[in-house]
């Protein structure tokens, strides 16, 4: 019952096999090897507040993610907070307190770029952006004072005081 | 020679239709998870692990038990096993590959799975878990694989498929051994924290694994005109029964232990599950019927070997499989969390999406062990 | 390159070490039965941070140091109790001392609320189970979580015998009444906890619910100086912590 395969057929399809290969993997890498010419990327508004950038420009450019990516494992693993600036003064390794301190718009400095790169990083799914942009508008808060309340009175309610809880058990007694 | 999983009458078409359809209900529940997170299950911050991890508990066993037909077959050269052991390593195929789906399925954060790959943390048991599940079953996919062709050609297979076989054989063993380290190794889980954990996790899995070859033997037989001979059933019916008293002695050991020493830690996981703990039980009547059908179960196939009977045996293996389903797949993960570490007694209920992502994700392994069976049989019939 | 190559040195001795169980008992007997650096002589650091919970003056029904907390770090309030998050929380004293004697105690002993709260573990279980080292002890003793590694595998639960941990099951963000933007939230399928303030540590403040409580409850400090108002206390009274039998030997100490 082995199916005889004739010898031939085979043969006759490969060069078919390969080019429809070497089609696919051409359409595939099409990003990769199709430069972007200069001027079609946005020009970042730069709004800056300080001088000097924590490195030099062309390196920020290319390789911020890397840079955020060694400052946030030496914040958290090794507890190493400081950065030293070319001046040799010190900041602190923090997108939300040093990046955005000098470079103020989240829209104009990040998301407009990122948005033409179609980049999505996740750096906001936890971090809040600091004074303008979309802190006030993400917590919502019309009445600090009200929500405060609420909290005590949750906290309260789940760690319950010795009083009450003797209370409830005496009626369960009963 | 995968084609032929393609060619098959109408009863088989029906069968794999069903298996799609529980598999897209399946991927829409796990859509709606990733969307909400784990909240839409029924797990929480005292039950931590729910169905997933037991379903992945059990699998490994089953994944574990083509053990019982390679050793013999390969090892000790028992030649009644020929049609049987690549049934047993296409089994083992399908369990790996849907144990480590349940593991994805059970993570908070899926698109992080190759972490443990990049940041490897060789003192956790779960880096281990992955090497053996993932090696295991690329294993069996290539000794099977490359075993059945060579037959379908008629030569004899490679000789560099050996090696592969018999390292198969200690992988089988690491799979459960370390999967049960997994839960043995926690402190303040006293249902867990025991030296005879992995002992009862191989022998619960050497019970199931040839009470399940039985029960598919006997749908071959009846759907696909396949036998794999009297002999070899008999002999896994053999293989189950003493793999079944040796489970259950484990058991019997655990009662001992926790109650004859009267430590409360040790008892309350077994008192929540056999006679209920602080007003709950919901667990109480599944881990008694799961006791029961076991023992009896276990007492027919004993009874096998002097008076064999093909529907007591089909009721025994079925019996097997729910008891010790039920025995590792449920009662082990979820009263190892009751009560808490502060001593509190909550109780969890599977919720409609668990519980279809879980079915799910069975029916991809189904359709895997089908899809395998197919080519394994077609082959087989051929030669 | 340095940096890189050390690295590389150290994940290699760890994966040789790795050889699993073994590498567990050449780090117990290198410590040494029970005592687990309670020292900093053997174990060659000079920080490990710890804390004394003198119950004797807490004051009921005040939850003072859980709210500062919970607002300190975006901790998420959610109704159902399947979700809860909590990082310092009140429970029964048979609760946080299961293991301790309740014979004859009255009701009013055994219902006494306590603080609890991650233990910082000398030797945490939590930390050994991580698959991806997104918790792990820091040189100066605090147990830490890296959100950005958490695989939300929940083994660290499981590990932890204190309860310690809970899990993110759902966004945390509509649940937080007031973000505090100095402190990042967590998003969904990542576990979090206690971490001693470390952030504030960092600028040489102490954590918000020692400095929060009106009572002196909480007594912070280097559990490795003998010369600290905690080393000191600790000396003075006896102190209990909780489940020492697990050998976790915590650094969050009790005054009953």
């Amino acid at each position: 019952m082995i199916r005889k395969v004739p010898r031939g057929s085979m043969m006759n399809e490969k060069p078919l096999i390969f080019a429809g290969l070497a089609v696919f993997l051409l359409a595939f890498s099409y990003p990769f090897w199709q430069s972007t010419e200069d001027e079609d990327i946005p020009q970042i508004a730069m709004q800056t507040k300080g001088e000097e950038c924590v490195a030099p420009v062309e390196y920020m450019r290319k390789n911020h993610m890397k840079l955020l990516d060694i400052w946030r494992d030496s914040v958290v693993r090794d507890g190493d907070r400081f950065h030293i600036m070319p001046d040799g003064s010190k900041v602190e390794k923090s997108l939300t307190k040093t990046c955005l301190d000098c470079h103020i718009s989240k829209e104009k400095f990040c998301e407009e770029c990122h948005s033409f790169a179609s980049v999505k990083p996740y750096c906001w799914e936890c971090h809040v952006v600091p004074k303008i942009g979309s802190h006030t508008e993400l917590s919502g808060i019309d009445d600090v004072e009200e929500n405060k309340q609420n909290l005590l009175k949750n906290l309260l309610a789940r760690n319950k005081p010795l009083a009450e809880s003797k209370q409830s058990l005496n009626k369960g007694g009963q | 020679m995968i084609e032929k999983a393609l060619a098959g009458n109408r009863f088989y078409w029906s069968w794999i239709t069903i298996l799609l359809a529980l598999v897209s209900l399946g991927v829409y529940s796990y859509s709606q998870q990733l969307t909400y997170g784990l909240t839409v299950t029924g797990m929480g911050r005292d039950i931590s692990w729910g169905v997933y991890i037991a379903q992945f508990t059990f699998l490994v066993g089953v994944a574990a038990s083509a053990l019982m037909v390679v050793l013999p077959y390969y090892l000790h050269d028992y030649k009644e096993f020929g049609k049987i052991v690549i049934i047993g390593e296409f089994l083992a195929v399908s369990a790996a590959t849907i144990c480590l789906l349940f593991v994805i399925a059970d993570m908070g954060h899926p698109s992080r799975v190759f972490y443990v790959l990049l940041y490897p943390h060789p003192k956790s048991m779960v880096f281990w878990d992955v090497q053996v599940l993932n090696g295991y079953l690329l294993i069996n996919i290539v000794s099977g694989w490359t075993v059945l062709e060579a037959e379908r050609k008629g030569v004899s297979p490679p000789t560099w498929v050996k090696p592969i076989i018999y390292l198969s054989i200690v992988w089988a063993v690491s799979i459960h051994t370390v999967t049960a380290f997994l839960y043995a190794g926690t402190p303040g889980r006293h249902l867990w924290l025991t030296a005879v954990l992995a002992p009862r996790f191989l022998a619960s899995a050497f019970a199931v694994g040839p009470a399940l070859l039985i029960l598919i033997s006997f749908i071959l037989r009846k759907f696909a005109d396949f036998d794999v001979g009297e002999k070899a059933i008999h002999k896994l019916t053999t293989i189950a029964t003493y793999a079944g008293i040796a489970n259950f002695f484990f058991v019997g050991a655990e009662f001992f232990t926790a109650f004859y020493s009267n430590i409360p830690g040790h008892k309350h996981s077994l008192e929540y599950l056999f006679f209920g703990l602080d007003g709950k039980y919901q667990l109480v009547p599944w881990m008694w019927f799961s006791m029961i059908v076991g023992i009896v179960s276990v007492m027919i196939l004993l009874y096998q070997q002097r008076r064999p009977s093909k529907k007591l045996l089909i009721a025994a293996c079925t019996g097997i499989v729910v008891s010790l389903w039920i025995d590792k797949g449920i009662g082990l993960i979820i009263g190892g969390f009751v009560p808490s570490p502060m001593e509190e007694v909550v109780e969890y209920f599977p919720t409609f999406i668990e519980i279809t992502v879980t079915l799910g994700i069975w029916a991809i392994g189904l359709l895997i062990l089908t899809a395998l069976l197919k080519v394994a049989v077609a082959v087989k019939k051929a030669t | 390159m340095i940096q890189n190559r050390r690295k590389f040195l150290k994940k290699s001795a760890g994966l040789i070490a790795g050889a699993g169980v073994v590498s567990g008992f050449i780090s117990k007997y290198a410590t040494g039965f029970a005592k687990a650096s309670t020292e900093k002589a053997a174990s060659g650091k000079s920080i490990r941070w710890g804390m004394v919970i003198d119950m004797r003056k807490c004051i009921d029904g005040c939850v003072k140091c859980i709210e500062v907390c919970h607002v300190t770090h975006n901790v998420p309030e959610f109704d159902n109790p399947k979700d809860e998050i909590k990082w310092i929380w009140k429970s029964d004293y048979a609760k946080v001392f299961p293991s301790k004697d309740q014979q004859f105690v009255s009701e009013e002993t055994r219902q006494k609320p306590f603080l609890s709260l991650c233990n910082h573990c000398a030797d945490p279980p939590c930390v050994i189970v991580c698959p991806t080292g997104a918790t792990f002890k820091r040189k100066d003793g605090i147990v830490e979580m890296d959100f950005h590694r958490c695989i939300g595998c929940r083994f660290c639960m499981s590990a932890c015998p204190y309860g310690s941990r809970s899990f993110n099951w759902r966004d945390p963000r509509p649940a937080i009444e007031n973000i505090t933007p100095e402190y990042p939230t967590r998003e969904k399928g990542v576990v979090e906890k206690c971490n001693f303030c470390s952030e504030r540590l960092a600028k040489g403040q102490q954590p918000a619910c020692v400095e929060e409580c009106p009572e002196n409850v909480l007594t912070f400090g280097n559990l490795y100086d003998k010369n600290t108002e905690i080393r000191k206390i600790l000396k003075e009274n006896p102190t209990i912590t909780r489940k020492p039998e697990l050998g976790t030997n915590p650094s969050v100490f009790y005054i009953t």
